[in-house]
Formats: structure tokens, C-alpha cells, sequence
């Protein structure tokens, strides 16, 4: 019986490697040594969109498409986006913003609503906030024609579209756009940055979203992980140059990873 | 049993212990007890999948019971939900298979969901309209870069203007694939670190908990 | 505001109606207009026709109310094409929704069927149905399919199904076809069934994601995919099959030239206000 199961080897080192560099960066924060992080810009940009919609008067949206956390690649994103989310809250009731949060399932209703009263309370604002017009559950399908109905009858002035978006990205993003909202957008479906990126005011590619929530933490030995994922990148960046070497030199390495 | 051990840590350990026995699984060979363990806990996946959507259909009745007592702004519609879930709900509870309940989902739901997806092709060209204009370099080689592939992809595109094939096949393979390998690298990695935080218990929001320090008073 | 202004920014219902009708015309009134095959949709083909008679094929069947109309016609004739070829045919879904679609495409697919052909449940095919746990659930499947399933969609026994007798993991299927339509599922078939077990794979989804699994293609890890509706489309007409999605996806020919339009005369409207204001 082999000790690991065939063709698996390699993905084990990886995680070994890349999980094992995240602890160390987070265990050396505990002894007070934090990596040094560039600020990311997308937390000034949650502060700009908030303080847009206490001037205007208007709401801010924080959206987060699909949120069916029983479904393993639409959790991660989910999990991000409720971490943002309570940043983002937090500093809407510091600011007096008025703040709407649809979601679309039961398990992450919940969830959102507890997020967004532990941040009203943490502000001492829990007196302003009316829990059920802030975070509302929508059924899918539901959700598209009454958000975008109260998107143009709100008047709304900024929008954060953050988590797992599938098609409903360009729908709502679009329809932001053309009421006038600012908008900060992030997503780690692939397929749909593109029209994140090209619609929105300012985007989050990919892990960008996974790095925005750990920086918002407040909690340094969390951000000191993001180091620990960079050197994850370093690795995937010495491999394709070396890939790429290997295979103009007629070298096939196909086996190696089927170790 | 401590308020922090029941809202906290046991949720935390859990997730630990289940989230590292799926893991250990995938990459060594494990006695039939703990592959049958996982098994199991998979399946809880669909009955809690299953509990969330009571829970929410809960929490939305509720809500348009609550609009319908209090006459609250077009409370007309929430009688529409009432009167359709109730009827919806009650033929599913007495026959899943009845033949009405079953032309309900397949003549009502259904093309109303697959409308509601069709509605990405309007705002994409409403979108695009707008958005797709050569204000300055990138913009532009976005837009040349669009309108190729969008030709190549019509079927009439690439008879009409033979070169967008080659070269909408150059720009997907290319420099969209080696784009989009970079962002699911990067994807990847962001995932893990988050896995390694919840894991460890640094990062609970998925509880919904959030250790806020407070604002003074 | 003037008319230049009025123009630049459109009010998004006009762009509605104009694509309403671009679409529903040809819909309506069938236009035929010739068409190219891509070459993923070609490779696609011509792997599952490559495909020997008596060979065992894993099906995933991941389309849902949304994505049924661009996949479900393509998917449906993919069903005849194997069965015609006498290729045996096991569906899972890793959806509770997506499981049921899979049932309407088969059974749309055995009405299309030729007389003579062999499509009896449990002999020529059978639908495993719902495999809890997505990737994780995946992996434990293409490992020991007795371990997740101990019986098929309709609930008959997994041991007293003919087909299932030789059949308990990936190793044990000749390809793997990965009907994905938007759930973004089909990495999990490329990283826990091809590449720890080396089965082949090719498979569909919607129009958007295709450059998404460019890298897997590129890689050898999949052999060509069906992008949506035209990928669909192409399937049906290298059958011989023209069917719903031939249909859609010629009205997809006016509404993408409709599109290519509007970016075109923006970019014209852009360019001559920016001469207007420049010369003021």
C-alpha cells in the first residue's frame, strides 16, 4: 500500500510549501515581526464610495451575488466578502451612510445580518440601524428586478459588487453605472473580472478580494498571511520560467508533476 | 458550556477537523471507517443545503406577512408571494411529482429563470455601448481586441471577414490564456491562505462573528 | 443636452428594443446563413466520435433552467451520437437541479433517437444522479463510485445496473464528457479525474467561460470544448441534426452584429465630439 495516493505528490509538497510559508509569516507577526505591506488601495476606495454617499444623501449597495455557501467554490469568495462586508459596515455607521445589504440565502442572511449588528454595535449605532431594511433576504430570481427597480428609485450613489459573481455581475454593474453610482467591484470567477474591471470604477482581480479581506482584519498576524501567499506566487513564477525553458530546450516535465 | 466555547471555538474546531480530514483523504490512502466518515459528512452538505432553503423561505414569509399586517408601501405584491408560495408549497409538501405542481416548475420557474439569465445579453450591449470607446490607448486596443473576438465567435463573423479567425484565436490562446492562468494562479493561492486562516481560527466571519474592538462611548 | 450628448449616452431601453428585435426576428423566421465550425468544437466532435464501440463514458450533466437552452440541444445530440456509436453511457450530476435536467435531456435525446438503436436504462445508459459535496465529492467518486453511490437517480441498486458491473472508478471509463454549463465545475473533472487517473476529457459551457478553460486546452488537459449556444450549434450540424440550438444561434448572428454596430457608431459619436470640443 503506498504511503500517498498515486499522481498526488507534487500537489502535497505545494501545499506543504505554500500553507507551512503562511503559518510562519503569521507565527513571526505574533512575535511582533510583521512583514511590511503595501496599503491597498481598495480600502481607501470603501472609505471614498461611503463618504460620496453621506454627501449625497443617498445609500450605498453591498452586493454579493451568489452566496449558496454549501457549494465549495462560491464559499471561499462568500467568506471574503463577509469579511469586507464587516469592515464596510463598521465604517458606514461611523460615517452615518445609509447602507442596503441584499442577499439571496438563508445561511448567509443570517450570517450578514449578525456581521452588520456587531458592526453597528461596535460603532455604538446600533440605534440606527433598522436591521430588516438593512440586510434583506431576496429569493434568487427575485433579487435581479427588485434591486435594479430600487437602484434607479434610491438614487443610489455607491456600490460595492464583491464575492463569487456569475452572470448577474454585468446586470447590476451595468445598471449602477447608468444611475451614477461609484462602484468598487471584485470577484475571483474568473470569467467575470473582465466585466468588473471594465465597469466599475475600481476593481479587485482575483485574490485581490481573498488579500482585501485579511487587510481589513485590524488584526496584523491576518495580514501578515498575505507574505506568506506571496511567496506562493515567487514559486509559480520560478516554475513557468523554468517550464518554459525546459520545454524550448525539448525537455517534457509532464511527468514530473504526475509524480 | 461558555457562550464563546458553543458561538466560537467549537465551530472553529469543527471546521479544522472536518476541513483537514477531506484534505488528508485526498492525498493518502485512508482505512474504509474514515472514507465512509467522509462520505457522511458530504451528504450532511445537502441536508444543511436543504435546511438553509426552509430558512430562508422562513425569513421571507415572515417579511411579507409582517408587510401585508402593517400595510407597508406596495404591500399588494407581498400578498402575490403569499398566495404563491402557499399554493406552490402545499402541492409540493402533498406530491412532489403531482402533475400540477410539476407544470408549475416546468411552464413558470423554469423560463422565468432562464429569461431572467437572458437578461446579460441586453445590459453586456448596453454595457459595451457605453464602456467599449477609445478614450485612450488601452481602451482602444481593448475595443480592437473585442470587436475581433466578438467576430470570430458569430458564426457568420469569420465568413464575412475572414482574418478575425486567425487572429481571435491568436488573442483567446494567447495573450487571454496566459492572462487568465495568472488570475487563476493568483485565485488559487488567495483561497488557500484564506483555508489556512479559517482553519487556524483567525478569521470568523463566516460565523458571523467579528471581534470588533469598540468605538469609545 | 444636445443631440451629440443625447447619442454618447443612450438611454439603455432603445439598446434593449433594438437587440429585442434583432434576436426575436430571427428566432421567429429561421434565417439559415452559412456558418464556420471553431476548432475546439471540431476537436470536440471528433474526439467523442473517435470513440470505440463498447467503450464506457462518464457524462456529467451540469445544466440547469438557465443554461439548458444554449447546452441541453448539443447535449441531447451528443446523447444519440453515442448511443448510435453503441458507446455505454454513465451520468452523475454534481447538482440536485442539474440532476434532473440531466433526466429531460435523455429522455429529449432516446424521442430523437433513430428506430434499431439500443438505449435501455441500466444496459446502454444509466443517470447515477445527485453526487453530494462538489470537488471533494467529485474526487471520491472518480476513486470508488460505491463509496458515494449505492444506487442511481431512480433509485434502483447500483449492483443489480448491468452496466455497473465492471465500472467503480475514472480508471474504469474510456472519456469523459463534462456538460458544465456556468457552474464553473469543470476544473474539478480535469484535477480529479484527468490528471490522477489520465482520462481524457472534453466538455461544455456557456459562451463567457471558454476562455477561462483556454489554459486547460492549451495544456492538453482537455481535448476542444463546446462554448454555449454555438458550440451546441456545431455539434448539431456535424451530427446532421440541425435542432434548437442551429436556430439560436443564427439569431446570434444579428444580435452580435447589432452589437458590433453600437461599439462602432459610439466610437464614431465619441471621436466627432471630441473634434467638436477641441475646435471650441
Amino acid at each position: 500500500m503506498t504511503l500517498i495516493v498515486e499522481g498526488r505528490l507534487v500537489g502535497l509538497l505545494t501545499i506543504v510549501v505554500i500553507a507551512g510559508s503562511i503559518i510562519y509569516y503569521m507565527q513571526r507577526a505574533y512575535s511582533g515581526k510583521i512583514p511590511k505591506l503595501r496599503r491597498l488601495q481598495a480600502v481607501d476606495v470603501i472609505e471614498e464610495i461611503l463618504g460620496r454617499c453621506v454627501e449625497m444623501g443617498r445609500p450605498a449597495y453591498y452586493l454579493m451575488d451568489t452566496v449558496t455557501m454549501d457549494n465549495p467554490s462560491v464559499l471561499a469568495p462568500t467568506v471574503a466578502a463577509f469579511q469586507i462586508l464587516a469592515h464596510t459596515a463598521r465604517r458606514a455607521a461611523h460615517l452615518g451612510s445609509k447602507f442596503f445589504v441584499p442577499v439571496t440565502q438563508g445561511l448567509a442572511y443570517t450570517i450578514a445580518s449578525e456581521v452588520v449588528d456587531e458592526a453597528y454595535r461596535a460603532e455604538n449605532k446600533q440605534d440606527e440601524l433598522k436591521l430588516d431594511e438593512t440586510v434583506m433576504y431576496l429569493p434568487d430570481g427575485a433579487d435581479r428586478m427588485y434591486i435594479i427597480n430600487h437602484m434607479w428609485s434610491d438614487e443610489m450613489a455607491g456600490a460595492f459588487f464583491l464575492g463569487s459573481w456569475y452572470h448577474k455581475a454585468v446586470i447590476f454593474t451595468e445598471n449602477a453605472a447608468r444611475v451614477g453610482a461609484m462602484m468598487l467591484g471584485g470577484t475571483d470567477t474568473t470569467h467575470n473580472i473582465p466585466f468588473l474591471v471594465a465597469i466599475c470604477d475600481y476593481s479587485l482581480i482575483g485574490e485581490e478580494l481573498y488579500a482585501l479581506g485579511a487587510y481589513v482584519s485590524e488584526d496584523p498576524t491576518v495580514s501578515s498571511s498575505l507574505a506568506g501567499q506571496d511567496i506562493g506566487k515567487f514559486i509559480a513564477a520560478l516554475l513557468i520560467v523554468l517550464g518554459s525553458i525546459l520545454i524550448t530546450l525539448g525537455m517534457s516535465i509532464k511527468g514530473l508533476f504526475s509524480m | 458550556m461558555s457562550e464563546r466555547l458553543i458561538k466560537m471555538q467549537i465551530p472553529v474546531i469543527l471546521t479544522a477537523i472536518i476541513g483537514l480530514l477531506m484534505i488528508i483523504e485526498f492525498f493518502f490512502p485512508m482505512p474504509a471507517p474514515v472514507t465512509s466518515l467522509n462520505v457522511t459528512l458530504r451528504s450532511f452538505v445537502t441536508i444543511i443545503s436543504a435546511a438553509a432553503l426552509i430558512l430562508g423561505t422562513i425569513v421571507l414569509t415572515i417579511y411579507h406577512s409582517k408587510k401585508i399586517g402593517t400595510r407597508k408601501s406596495e404591500w399588494y405584491y407581498s400578498i402575490v408571494y403569499v398566495l404563491a408560495f402557499v399554493f406552490t408549497a402545499g402541492l409540493g409538501v402533498l406530491d412532489v411529482r403531482n402533475t400540477t405542481f410539476l407544470w408549475i416548475y416546468n411552464n413558470m420557474t423554469s423560463p422565468i429563470g432562464a429569461a431572467l439569465y437572458s437578461l446579460t445579453a441586453f445590459y453586456i450591449t448596453s454595457a459595451a455601448y457605453r464602456v467599449l470607446r477609445a478614450r485612450n490607448w488601452n481602451s482602444a486596443v481593448l475595443l480592437v481586441c473585442a470587436l475581433i473576438v466578438l467576430l470570430m465567435l458569430i458564426p457568420i463573423g469569420a465568413i464575412l471577414f475572414p482574418p478575425v479567425l486567425p487572429l481571435g484565436t491568436w488573442i483567446r490562446n494567447i495573450p487571454s490564456g496566459a492572462g487568465f492562468r495568472g488570475m487563476i494562479i493568483g485565485t488559487s493561492l488567495g483561497i488557500m491562505g484564506l483555508g489556512v486562516r479559517v482553519f487556524m481560527g483567525r478569521q470568523k466571519e463566516h460565523l458571523g462573528i467579528r471581534e470588533e474592538r469598540r468605538a469609545p462611548e | 443636452m444636445s443631440l451629440m450628448d443625447k447619442m454618447l449616452a443612450l438611454d439603455q431601453r432603445i439598446i434593449f428594443a433594438l437587440l429585442f428585435i434583432a434576436l426575436a426576428f430571427p428566432i421567429l423566421n429561421p434565417i439559415i446563413l452559412p456558418m464556420d465550425i471553431q476548432q475546439y468544437s471540431r476537436d470536440s466532435f471528433e474526439f467523442a466520435d473517435s470513440i470505440p464501440a463498447g467503450s464506457v463514458v462518464l457524462i456529467e450533466g451540469g445544466l440547469t433552467a438557465a443554461t439548458f437552452p444554449q447546452g441541453g440541444p448539443g447535449l441531447e445530440v451528443q446523447i444519440v451520437h453515442m448511443l448510435q456509436k453503441d458507446v455505454k453511457l454513465v451520468f452523475f450530476s454534481i447538482g440536485t437541479e442539474t440532476a434532473a435536467w440531466t433526466v429531460i435531456a435523455i429522455n429529449n435525446a432516446l424521442e430523437k433517437l433513430p428506430s434499431g438503436v439500443a438505449a435501455e436504462n441500466g444496459v446502454n445508459w444509466v443517470h447515477l444522479g445527485y453526487v453530494p459535496g462538489g470537488e471533494s465529492g467529485v474526487a471520491a467518486f472518480a476513486n470508488d463510485i460505491r463509496s458515494v453511490k449505492t444506487e442511481d437517480h431512480f433509485g434502483t441498486p447500483i449492483d443489480q445496473i448491468p452496466l455497473m458491473k465492471n465500472i467503480n472508478k475514472a480508471s474504469d471509463f474510456a472519456a469523459v464528457f463534462w456538460w458544465g454549463g456556468s457552474e464553473g465545475s469543470i476544473p474539478f473533472g480535469i484535477r480529479q479525474i484527468v490528471t490522477p487517473f489520465g482520462v481524457p476529457m472534453t466538455g461544455m459551457c456557456t459562451t463567457n467561460e471558454v476562455p477561462n478553460y483556454t489554459p486547460y486546452i492549451n495544456a492538453g488537459q482537455m481535448v476542444g470544448i463546446i462554448g454555449g449556444v454555438r458550440g451546441s450549434a456545431e455539434y448539431e450540424y456535424l451530427m446532421g441534426m440541425p435542432g434548437l440550438a442551429l436556430g439560436q444561434a443564427m439569431a446570434t448572428n444579428f444580435g452580435g452584429l447589432l452589437w458590433a454596430f453600437l461599439v462602432v457608431l459610439g466610437n464614431v459619436l465619441y471621436f466627432i465630439a471630441r473634434r467638436e470640443e477641441a475646435a471650441k
